[in-house]
């Protein structure tokens, strides 16, 4: 008690004082950091997490090569194509800013009406604002049957 | 006044002055604060433009709430009985179409003014600040408003403008879902843009414009400044300056005369507005349907500039352009003040808007006469 009251105003500050806001400060931070977490999940839908899947597509037969097949998978439109025996999944997704990229046969290019991007029919930029070539799907074959790997965007469309 | 000399006056005003204790006098001399001469011309008299457009827009967006629907399932049809059943519908959608081209015509006339003639200069860089925040509310607004109708075009924007955001270094993927509430434009981006365009915008703008209204009063108006005169003078266009620089004949009262002119621009203005929607009539494209973009795709008119120049660069170096652009518009007062320390020029202002000014019309006119 004795101490307390010869202490100078800038001594004012006991450990005790310390270690109480010491202890209130944490308590806090730790409430705003569960607090937050928490609020980000709400913030952030399920959507974020956003599963692959891996969806039968066709079968060879359907899609012998040189030919092309437009279908729309887990919610994606997909440009399926066998190149001399190679199958190939390009989404039609513009890399630019998201509008679709719609394949047209009689140009044989993806084209993009929003800024006029242009893509060849491998999904190679020809044209355009685009940074990059379409995106692709991994393509596997198994016993005939064609299975591409998609986000499963459900109820997109 | 104290309470003592409130209560000696009679009726309702000294009903209310004993319950309400402000002191009138007060505030009927501040309505007539001296304003400079030259805010009679319409030119100068601008802000006071997007306040009443604002107004206008809060009364007809409270209108269309009742009707409108907020999901993907009924926003179009919602829109569509507006136009198309209710009695008066496509009138006040019209007025809330039109207005908010107005509103949008307004600022940017408003900030040309203040930007030509060196209004944002010190004390006044603060409001400059003040105003590129009204700026930036009053197109997210516009941005907001336009995705709530779901249309084709209207889907199609919100996802290309939305997009622009993930290009952001870091927080932009991240920021991209937080707008639209997912991976891609659907129910949950409607439901996060209705309550935007509607609660947080308006607070937001109202707040801005009570700011932006308190400091003009702190500061006052700027004066013309001493070579505007001359010019003006010599065009006879101005009564002002005296050859005895005479202060009083320089300045008339806010109220009535300022509240006057006001009430002019603003007639005009509802004339404008009233005729381009009865003229115009609000239409309604397509449903949006998200598996195709239409081939024929813009912006509305005010996005042209960000849109042609989009078209073309390439993205990373459009956006990277566009966000020099933005901060340099921001900061323009302090630049400004900078330019003129070290080179002692004090027309750049003048320059740059005319550069910019003539450079978004052109990309505006390319855009609208190409396909
Ligand atoms: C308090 C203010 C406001 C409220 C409550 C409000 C409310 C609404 C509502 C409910 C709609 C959907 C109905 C429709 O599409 O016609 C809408 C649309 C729209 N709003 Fe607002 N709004 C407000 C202010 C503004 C402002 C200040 C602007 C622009 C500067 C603006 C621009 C638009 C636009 C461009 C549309 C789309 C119009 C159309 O094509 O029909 N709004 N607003
Ligand atoms: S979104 Fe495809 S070119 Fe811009």
């Amino acid at each position: 008690m004795d101490e307390e009251k010869n202490k100078t105003p800038d001594q004012a500050v006991t450990r005790r004082d310390f270690l109480v806001s010491g202890a209130m400060a944490t308590s806090l931070a730790a409430v705003g950091v569960v607090a937050g977490s928490f609020g980000w999940q709400f913030v952030y839908p399920a959507a974020a997490k956003i599963p692959t899947v891996q969806v039968l597509a066709t079968s060879l037969s359907k899609l012998p090569p040189g030919t092309r097949k437009v279908m729309k998978l887990g919610g994606n439109e997909v440009v399926l194509m066998n190149t001399n025996g190679t199958v190939r999944a390009i989404s039609t997704v513009c890399t630019h800013l998201g509008c679709r990229a719609a394949w047209e046969e009689g140009r044989q290019q993806f084209v993009c009406p929003c800024h006029t991007g242009i893509f060849d029919v491998n999904g190679k930029v020809v044209s355009g604002p685009q940074p990059r070539a379409l995106d692709e799907f991994a393509v596997e074959i198994k016993s005939g049957n064609v299975y591409v790997a998609v986000p499963q965007k459900e109820g997109a469309g | 006044m104290s309470m003592e000399s409130t209560q000696q006056v009679k009726g309702w005003r000294g009903w209310l002055g004993q319950r309400f204790p402000i002191d009138v006098k007060v505030y009927e001399e501040l309505a007539k604060e001296p304003v400079p001469k030259h805010m009679e011309r319409w030119w100068f008299a601008l802000g006071g433009t997007p306040l009443l457009l604002f107004v206008i827009q809060g009364v007809t967006g409270i209108l269309l709430t009742w009707y409108y629907v907020p999901r993907p399932e009924f926003a179009y049809e919602s829109v569509t009985r507006i136009s198309n059943e209710l009695p008066f519908g496509w009138w006040v959608r019209g007025i809330h179409q039109w207005g908010s081209q107005l509103m949008i015509i307004a600022v940017i006339l408003h900030m040309l003014r203040t930007f030509t003639t060196g209004a944002y200069r010190k004390p006044r860089e603060l409001n400059w600040l003040v105003g590129t925040g009204l700026l930036v509310v009053t197109l997210t607004f516009a941005f907001t408003g336009y995705a709530l109708v779901n249309d084709q075009l209207s889907y199609w924007a919100t996802t290309v403008g939305t997009n622009m955001f993930a290009e952001i270094p870091v927080v932009g993927p991240i920021m991209l879902q937080m707008i639209r509430g997912g991976v891609a434009v659907t129910a949950d981006t409607m439901t996060r843009l209705y309550p935007l365009h509607i609660g947080a915008l308006p607070t937001a703008i109202a707040a801005l414009i009570a700011l932006h209204v308190v400091l003009i009063r702190f500061l006052g108006v700027t004066d013309l400044d001493a070579r505007e005169r001359e010019r003006l003078a010599r065009l006879g266009k101005s009564a002002t300056v005296k050859g005895n620089g005479k202060v009083e004949s320089s300045h008339f009262p806010f109220f009535p005369d300022h509240v006057m002119t006001e009430l002019v621009i603003g007639m005009a203005v509802l004339i404008i507005l009233v005729n381009l929607t009865i003229l115009f009539p609000p239409t309604l494209g397509p449903k949006a349907d998200p598996a195709n973009t239409p081939l024929h795709i813009k912006p509305e008119w005010y996005f042209y500039p960000v849109f042609r120049w989009l078209k073309l660069f390439p993205l990373q170096i459009g956006l990277a352009g566009l966000g020099v652009g933005v901060l340099g518009f921001v900061f323009w007062p302090f630049i400004d003040a900078f330019v003129e320390r070290r080179f002692g020029n004090r027309d750049i202002n003048v320059i740059l808007a005319f550069i910019v000014a003539v450079g978004a019309l052109a990309f505006i006119l390319w855009e609208l006469f190409s396909v």
